[in-house]
């Protein structure tokens, strides 16, 4: 598309691609009547798109200053920091800025105009154990604007906590395939649910019948403990002070963003929706996003776990100590950093979630100090991992991300408190067999200008 | 008409270049340059210390660095779509482990496996000129490159140990150190005189209603290379590129999707044509693709002789012998449906392969014809080998081919063609192909003996084509501007639909006739960053080829008409 304000450009650009859409379309129409004919009738039979108010909304546009030498400074400031451990092979500071402006108009007489601007400053850095395995730390800090960061300090101290925390990943044992309780971290908790529930409740998935439909019948059920709720929230901008990355004002159909309790004390209310109806959801609840060039379908914004009857951390880990006793374990497991996961969904595969740890602990049920380890993943289904959850803490953590799936990446946000969970279970992690480099770093005792 | 070739001579050990006129240059003393520090003592380092344990040490071990910025330009009817600079470094580390006989390169394995053999590690390394970062890279990469380096020869040494080999052709040639020192060029750049250019271009467009999507695309980049090798070579080479692309869309009545395209291609930016110039040929290019539109399509396959002219001329000489020029032997493999791109000509040495009229050879050393500057051009090629001047085919007479540093059969040196433009496997091109006569015919006499080849085979016309396109799914090329040359009363009528079946390399033989014309084609095809080439080429009359007319169904034209040209 043209980047000037031209109008006799931009409309040679729209005109050609409607064309195109509009064959495409026709094609595709056929065959859909044709498949219609042929194939047994599906179950949902719900409209293919919901009838919406039109929406008209002229919202402020962004646009991006930054001070590039500056922030070329500061990043090059940042990654120095890594220099002095020689043990660290590789350490990268990153910044990113984006100032989108989105435009809609539709047949229906919508047009909106909005503008959403975000940063990231990410941190990555990498070593290998001595056995081969690759260990890494990644601290991501989001915002709406560039003032929203964190100070020096703030990110220097990042740093070095990531430096000592990767020495110690260096000098820990690998743990062996465990199952049995486990406390998740705020953070990891957020990931957790994002991955095991939030992907299951995107409403186009009820419908899709090579989905897995874990809760499509399950309306007005219990499907999580009665202390819990969840809802997503897109018009939530910050939580404890942090900017959430799954805001937005209107999704990418042109409707406005709204707060959707999905689970209410336990039971199944809702589903994420789209313009795509499904039976008893006839409406979009401005949940269809999209990256670019996609279709949008039904995602998640703001998934915020929340909980009555919480206890304190250190009442947690007095259950937890208890739990492992009782199913005669040595220790529990405290999954405290979480770097993201993935889940299946469909049909042809096996209903199954994996999140990625990156600072795991074993919390020993006769007082020795608690124990980092290296080389797992957590793994399991849905439904069993649901009814496993016995309590949780008392302070919602912010893991702000982007979520892949069928219509792109969009930008994520999961709030929770840590959670305590009667059984967990971890598998080995796929590892590298190839050894540390051979010489030290230059600038070592042999290497030297 | 001879074309006056200025070359340079590459003799002894150091070389000091002069950047052409055209570019600003600056003097820069590379023992100061960081980059360049970074890359010797690293590279001292590893040669003499890097070695796992009982294993053998690496016998060769090359680092290079592509320092690139890059800025683009383009637009579409008269407004921007892009405008962007981008600066990045590119590092390659190859740790060669064996010996020059016998070593881990060249050497693919595994079902289904398509691509290349790896060339060592490629990776971004940092753009600031900051040693201690450079060096840490490389680090890591040599150390990465080794191990793999270690494992790929214990593989090879596995399958050779049950195979009969009937060649013992060495893998890798010894070449003599040299030192090679280019000047630092600037990429000076006027942004927002660029923007208004390829506006002011593509704003032409908005003359043609019939055209339907337009793009002008303007590239300029500025790459610096730095090589160092364990074998002492060490050079730094500057290169800059400079293209306008021009693309039109459109589709005839009947609804066949239509494209016209022109390059320029140019070492600097005042090599570019004047802005009135190149503002001509779009038009010209618009109205022909316009004239495209209601064009009679081809009728019947088409099987006989052929003109080719100009720019179709070069590009055919591109697609079917260059790639046959080269002496690049294949990589070792234990997969039978590995693609083979051997020359069909290397059994072929000293043997006729073109008509006597007829002479080719290779010289990057070439910087200019007249005042056009050849992008083939290079001093030393991307193994730090010097480039030289290499006869080819000597009146029809294949006398010599291409080499990299992965000797053929009785062929064991590079003569400096091993090329790879962005860093990875290099292999051998050519740099400035210039293919000769002496005995060039005017146009009308082409014509004319076209004319009578068409009347011996009973034909009503013959084709004459002006312009193919790089398009890669065309085995020559998309003819762009075909015309029939009718016997009767020899008129030229543009035709539409086309599509040229591949030429093989025998019915070369059969070029009846060259023009006295030599078109100089400067061509960038393929890839992210291809390979820069020069190709100065005559006018052919082949003696035959086969057409094909268009087949299957069309999209059906747009519905609407373009909103700038419509009432409303």
């Amino acid at each position: 598309m043209p980047i000037d304000d031209d109008v006799d450009a931009l409309r040679s650009v729209i005109w050609l691609e409607t064309d195109q859409k509009y064959k495409a379309a026709v094609e595709r129409f056929i065959q859909v009547k044709a498949n219609r004919a042929i194939k047994v009738d599906e179950e949902d039979t719900s409209a293919d798109m919901s009838r919406e108010s039109n929406q008209t909304a002229i919202l402020p546009m962004v646009t991006m200053s930054v001070d590039v030498p500056a922030w070329e400074n500061k990043l090059k400031t940042y990654s120095a920091l890594f220099k002095k451990y020689p043990e660290i092979y590789e350490g990268t500071v990153s910044l990113s800025s984006n100032a989108n402006n989105d435009y809609l108009v539709n047949s229906e007489g919508a047009s909106i105009q909005h503008g959403q601007s975000s940063v990231r400053l990410s941190i990555y850095a990498r070593t290998k154990a001595d056995d081969g395995m690759e260990l890494y730390r990644f601290e991501a800090f989001d915002g709406y604007t560039l003032d929203r960061l964190p100070s020096d300090d703030k990110v220097q101290q990042t740093i070095q906590t990531m430096i000592k925390d990767l020495q110690a990943l260096r000098a820990a044992p690998v743990i062996e395939p465990y199952t049995g309780p486990a406390i998740l971290s705020g953070r990891a908790s957020g990931v957790f649910f994002h991955e095991i529930f939030g992907h299951r409740i995107e409403g186009h998935r009820q419908k899709n019948e090579s989905e897995g439909q874990t809760f499509t019948k399950k309306v007005n059920q219990p499907i999580l403990p009665d202390f819990i709720s969840v809802v997503d929230d897109p018009t939530a901008e910050r939580i404890g002070g942090i900017d959430l990355n799954g805001h937005y004002a209107f999704d990418d159909d042109g409707v406005p963003a709204q707060r959707v309790s999905v689970v209410d004390k336990g039971i199944l209310k809702n589903f994420l929706m789209s313009r795509s109806p499904v039976s008893g959801f006839e409406n979009s609840n401005g949940h269809g996003r999209k990256a670019p060039g996609y279709r949008s379908v039904g995602r998640q914004g703001n998934l915020i776990v929340q909980a009555t009857n919480t206890i304190s951390d250190a009442r947690m880990r007095a259950q937890l100590i208890e739990e492992a006793k009782k199913q005669g374990k040595t220790f529990g497991l405290l999954f405290q950093d979480i770097s993201g996961g993935f889940t299946l969904t469909t049909r042809a595969n096996p209903q199954a979630f994996e999140v990625t740890p990156i600072m795991v602990y074993k919390i020993y049920v006769d007082g020795r100090p608690d124990e980092l380890v290296r080389g797992v993943d957590l793994i399991g289904t849905p439904l069993t991992s649901f009814s496993k959850i016995v309590a949780a803490g008392d302070m919602p953590e912010v893991f702000n991300g982007f979520c892949g799936a069928e219509s792109g990446y969009v930008p994520v946000a999961a709030i929770s408190p840590a959670i305590l969970t009667t059984q967990i279970e971890v598998q080995k992690r796929a590892k590298s067999s190839d050894r540390p480099p051979i010489l030290p770093p230059p600038g070592g005792p042999t290497g030297g200008q | 008409v001879k074309p006056r070739i200025l070359t340079k001579i590459t003799i002894g050990v150091v070389l000091l270049v002069t950047a052409s006129a055209a570019v600003h240059s600056q003097t820069v003393a590379v023992s100061d340059n960081p980059v360049m520090r970074a890359m010797v003592d690293e590279l001292k380092r590893s040669v003499g210390e890097l070695q796992f344990r009982d294993l053998e040490k690496p016998y060769f071990i090359q680092y290079v660095i592509l320092d690139q910025e890059r800025y683009r330009a383009s637009a579409t009817f008269g407004a921007l779509t892009a405008s962007d600079v981008d600066r990045r470094r590119i590092m390659q580390v190859q740790a060669r482990v064996g010996d020059y006989d016998f070593d881990n390169s060249e050497f693919v394995t595994g079902p289904g496996f398509q691509g290349s053999p790896p060339a060592g590690i490629v990776s971004e390394t940092v753009i600031d000129n900051n040693y201690d970062a450079i060096r840490h890279s490389l680090w890591l990469a040599t150390d990465a490159a080794y191990k793999q380096s270690v494992e790929q020869l214990a593989r090879k040494r596995a399958f050779v140990q049950n195979k009969v080999r009937t060649e013992q052709i060495p893998d890798f040639s010894k070449e003599n150190p040299v030192t090679v020192i280019g000047m630092k060029q600037m990429l000076d750049l006027d942004k927002p005189r660029w923007e208004k250019q390829v506006r002011e271009w593509s704003a032409i467009f908005r003359e043609f209603p019939a055209i339907q999507r337009s793009s002008v695309i303007l590239e300029a980049q500025v790459t610096h290379r730095y090589l160092v090798n364990s074998e002492g070579t060490s050079t730094f080479q500057p290169s800059m590129l400079v293209s306008v692309e021009v693309e039109g869309i459109t589709e005839s009545a009947d609804g066949m999707r239509l494209r016209h395209w022109i390059p320029f291609n140019v070492s600097a930016f005042e090599q570019l044509p004047s802005r009135e110039e190149i503002s001509k040929s779009i038009r010209q290019m618009a109205s022909d693709l316009s004239a495209l539109r209601s064009a009679p399509v081809l009728d019947a396959d088409y099987s006989g002789p052929v003109l080719f002219t100009g720019q179709a001329s070069a590009e055919m000489f591109a697609r079917v012998l260059v790639p046959n020029l080269s002496g690049q032997r294949l990589p070792l493999t234990d997969n039978q449906q590995a693609p083979t791109n051997r020359s069909e000509l290397v059994d072929r040495l000293n043997r006729p392969v073109l008509p006597r009229f007829l002479s080719v050879f290779d010289d990057p050393t070439a910087q200019r014809i007249g005042n056009k500057e050849l992008i083939g051009h290079y001093q030393v090629d991307d193994q730090g080998v010097p480039a030289r001047r290499v006869s080819l085919i000597e009146q029809g007479v294949l006398k010599n081919l291409l080499m990299s540093r992965r000797p053929g059969k009785d062929m064991p040196q590079s003569n400096g063609h091993g090329r790879s433009g962005i860093p990875g496997r290099e292999t051998a091109q050519i740099g400035n192909l210039f293919i000769q006569s002496n005995d060039g015919k005017t146009y009308e006499t082409l014509k004319q003996e076209l004319i009578k080849m068409c009347l011996e085979e009973n034909l009503k016309y013959g084709i004459l084509i002006k312009g193919l396109d790089t398009d890669t799914r065309s085995p020559i090329g998309m003819p762009v501007l075909t015309y029939k040359i009718y016997v009767d009363d020899g008129r030229e009528e543009l035709i539409r639909g086309a599509f040229a079946q591949s030429i093989p390399i025998r019915s070369l033989r059969q070029i009846e006739a060259v023009g006295n014309d030599n078109f100089v084609v400067n061509r960038l095809a393929g890839g992210d960053l291809p390979t820069p080439t020069t190709i100065v080429a005559p006018s052919v009359l082949l003696e035959e080829m086969d057409l094909k007319k268009p087949a299957g169904n069309q999209q059906k034209p747009s519905l609407l008409t373009h909103p700038y040209f419509a009432s409303n």
